[in-house]
């Protein structure tokens, strides 16, 4: 059919299709080549360690000089073993509640903070955004020291207005250790969420407000119809990103918590890292990471595809 | 022209990209300067970081032309980097190792036999009990520089003011803790969070009771006597030392050895199971207790067990320095260097000239850590010995933080744990 189509084209055409044919041909092969360097790190970088993290996960191994193939036996014992299911339970309960607390936190500043009527507008945005400049570790460190038992500021501060009589051992105990690594988390991360949702919030048109303020629209009326609508695009992708950044988290926890007290905040990362360099079960690791990338890219699409459903 | 121009571009940048950074020393003239690589936790430490610099520097003074390319790693993270360095071919001609770690280290085939480089009086010098720790299937794969026995560090003036005598038995600790709390003053500094800190000072515990958490039966298989009567009690004994008699502060589950050697540099506890570096960490923070701190070696149960405590260097067996690296071990642990370190930092020489040389150590200060570096035994060496810990650190946080739980049914649980583990690495 192609042959036919040239057939039909006078010369002077069939020439020219040739020339560009040619020319893009020999124009993609040098762009495929400048793409070459940037190809070379993202193999390198991304696809050599994932693929090289999943074929592992079949091996017992140090890393070093043991690889003894064991096929599927750590997925196998892994689907009996409790700790790990108790992990990605808790590791759903750390993502549903930081998420939630940050969107909610991001909604409410960024709302105030687009306001043409508030005064001091750089300077508390500024404030505001200090948190997410900082390392996890420093964050870390100094939650710890807030919620220390003994000489933490909040001990302090509750027993200095006679609320509390004896200190609350806010990291020691397995019913606080978690909504204390839940609270730090929201304050690390909340201002990421602002900045997004106050760039989406600056593009919702205001005549929209004006017509519904028209057709008798209070305020709540107007976010939820008016606002809500108009960032959801943002909030979507966003909230998308904070589900996959917590559901990984390590980080902050590790420096408060370690995991505990009895396994109170031992989510999956921590889960990961303890067995993999803690237990030297490399493999067995492997097979934990493997499970949630899954679960991930399953979310991933799952959000993908309800979104096209959508639009 | 200006096709070529663009895929000859386009071939530079490629191979820019691929040979960038992938140079290696292919050779060196003779001038060039022996270089020894080092991996060590002495320089993120305090005081620990200035005098090993201060060792270094002389190193490098006696042996003109070398150059010493140090780099820093906190002691709980080591085994970690040492296998990502290894694992991606670019571990140090020398690198830290301790007790903990050597196992896993010579079972990756990271650590040289260092025995053909030492003499018989040398290896005679040794302490025996360190010796023991160093050596794998006979092969003697860590190079000691100092220990860190655990024994019972003690405020004198405050037993001395409450009229008790410090502990021999595990009983007597907790009437001596008793005794001395109050006034916002706690009598043990509980170490109970689940990390190696925590889970070494119960199992010096569990085993002073009579029970083995990880042992070898006479066929070599792995065995524990965690679910014994006697395993019982250490956990009933660790519990009530928080909340039964209250002698240990609040929020033990979240202060580990560090924040046990503040709280008695701070003076707000009286005894503690610790090494003897946490003597030097104490008087950097808090000069005043110098003269007011004694030791006494770990109170019996019906036995008393103090693990094999130590630290020292393991040569990489690629190393193409391995005189000049081993020579570097021996400088930086020789007799006079060893006692300005125990001076400084507290932490004990592993060579039994400088243990008997030293005024500052024959002293009541170091009486517990000299008795106890002598009886020092070592740990099971099983790469799943970790794990163990950890479910043992487990049950002691639980029990802690629910003092009705039935203890037995908890023990027992931590039993069918560790064989469980025991099983999947059979």
């Amino acid at each position: 059919m192609p042959s036919q189509k040239n057939q039909a084209l006078p010369n002077s055409e069939t020439k020219a299709l040739k020339i560009r044919k040619k020319g893009s041909l020999t124009q993609d092969w040098v762009g495929n080549l400048f793409s070459f360097p940037a190809l070379f790190v993202m193999v390198a970088m991304v696809v050599y360690p994932l693929i090289y993290g999943i074929v592992i996960s079949f091996y017992n191994t140090n890393l070093i000089n043991r690889f003894e193939f064991v096929g599927l036996r750590y997925y196998g014992r892994l689907l009996t073993d409790m700790t790990f299911y108790k992990s990605i339970l808790l590791t759903v309960w750390f993502t549903v509640v930081t998420v939630a607390g940050r969107a909610v936190l991001a909604l409410l500043f960024s709302s105030i903070l687009v306001k043409d009527n508030m005064p001091c507008k750089k300077l508390f945005r500024s404030i505001l955004v200090l948190p997410w400049f900082f390392p996890d570790v420093v964050i870390g460190i100094v939650w710890k020291w807030l919620f220390n038992t003994n000489y933490g500021l909040f001990n302090f501060i509750l027993q200095s207005l006679h609320i509390i009589d004896q200190p609350i051992e806010w990291l020691s105990n397995p019913s606080t250790a978690m909504w204390a690594v839940i609270v730090a988390s929201i304050w690390k991360g909340f201002p990421f969420m602002m900045v997004m949702l106050m760039a989406a919030l600056q593009t919702v048109p205001k005549d929209l407000y004006e017509a519904a303020e028209l057709d008798g629209c209070n305020s709540f009326k107007q976010f939820q119809h008016v606002t809500f609508p108009g960032i959801m695009p943002v909030f979507s992708t966003t909230m998308m990103l904070e589900i996959m950044w917590c559901f990984k988290h390590f980080t902050m926890i590790w420096n408060l918590t370690k995991g505990g007290p009895v396994d109170a905040t031992r989510v999956v990362s921590i889960d990961i890292y303890k067995t993999g360099f803690e237990y030297m079960r490399f493999g067995e690791s492997s097979t934990r990471a493997v499970i949630v990338f899954v679960i991930i890219i399953a979310f991933t699409l799952l959000q993908k595809f309800l979104q096209r459903k959508k639009d | 022209m200006k096709k070529t121009v663009l895929i000859a571009l386009a071939v530079l940048l490629s191979s820019a990209m691929l040979f960038a950074g992938g140079q290696t020393e292919t050779a060196s003239s003779s001038n060039a300067p022996q270089k020894l690589t080092v991996l060590t936790t002495a320089i993120t430490q305090n005081p620990e970081g200035p005098l090993f610099e201060e060792y270094v520097a002389e190193f490098k003074e006696a042996h003109p032309g070398v150059e010493i390319e140090l780099s820093g790693i906190p002691n709980n993270q080591a085994l970690q980097q040492i296998t990502t360095l290894a694992a991606g071919g670019s571990l140090p001609d020398i690198f830290v190792s301790t007790e903990n770690t050597i196992g896993a280290l010579y079972d990756m085939g990271i650590t040289e036999d260092l025995t053909p480089y030492m003499s018989d009086a040398e290896m005679a010098d040794i302490v025996d009990s360190v010796v023991a720790g160093s050596t794998i299937d006979g092969k003697f794969v860590m190079y000691p520089w100092y220990s860190g026995p655990n024994a019972v560090l003690y405020r004198t003036d405050w037993l001395e003011e409450a009229g008790v005598e410090p502990p021999k038995t595990l009983e007597e600790m907790v009437e001596v803790a008793q005794a001395i709390t109050g006034n916002n003053r706690y009598g043990f500094g509980m170490i109970g969070t689940n990390d190696d800190s925590g889970q070494t000072r119960f199992v010096m515990i569990l085993r002073s009771f009579g029970a083995r958490e990880l042992y070898q039966d006479e066929d070599g298989n792995w065995k524990t006597e965690v679910g014994t009567p006697e395993s019982v009690k250490a956990f009933e004994y660790f519990r009530d030392l928080r909340t039964k008699y209250n002698v240990a502060p609040p929020g033990a589950l979240e202060n580990s050895f560090n924040e046990n050697v503040n709280l008695m540099a701070a003076e707000q506890i009286g005894m503690l199971i610790s090494g003897s570096n946490s003597i030097g960490k104490i008087f950097t923070q808090n000069p005043d207790l110098q003269g007011k701190l004694g030791s006494v070696e770990m109170p019996v149960g019906v036995t008393t067990f103090t693990p094999v405590s130590i630290l020292g260097w393991s040569l990489n067996p690629e190393s193409k320095n391995k005189d000049l690296a081993v020579e570097f071990m021996k400088f930086i642990s020789d007799k006079d260097r060893q006692i300005r370190w125990v001076e400084t930092t507290g932490r004990m020489p592993v060579s039994k000239d400088a243990l008997a040389n030293s005024d500052y150590i024959n002293t009541p200060l170091f009486e517990g850590y000299v008795a106890a570096s002598d009886a020092m035994q070592p740990a099971p060496q099983a790469s799943f010995y970790p794990e163990i810990k950890t479910e043992l650190g487990r049950t002691y946080q639980l029990l802690i933080t629910n003092p009705n739980l039935d203890v037995e049914k908890a023990v027992k649980d931590c039993q069918a744990a560790i064989e469980r583990i025991i099983a999947n690495n059979k």
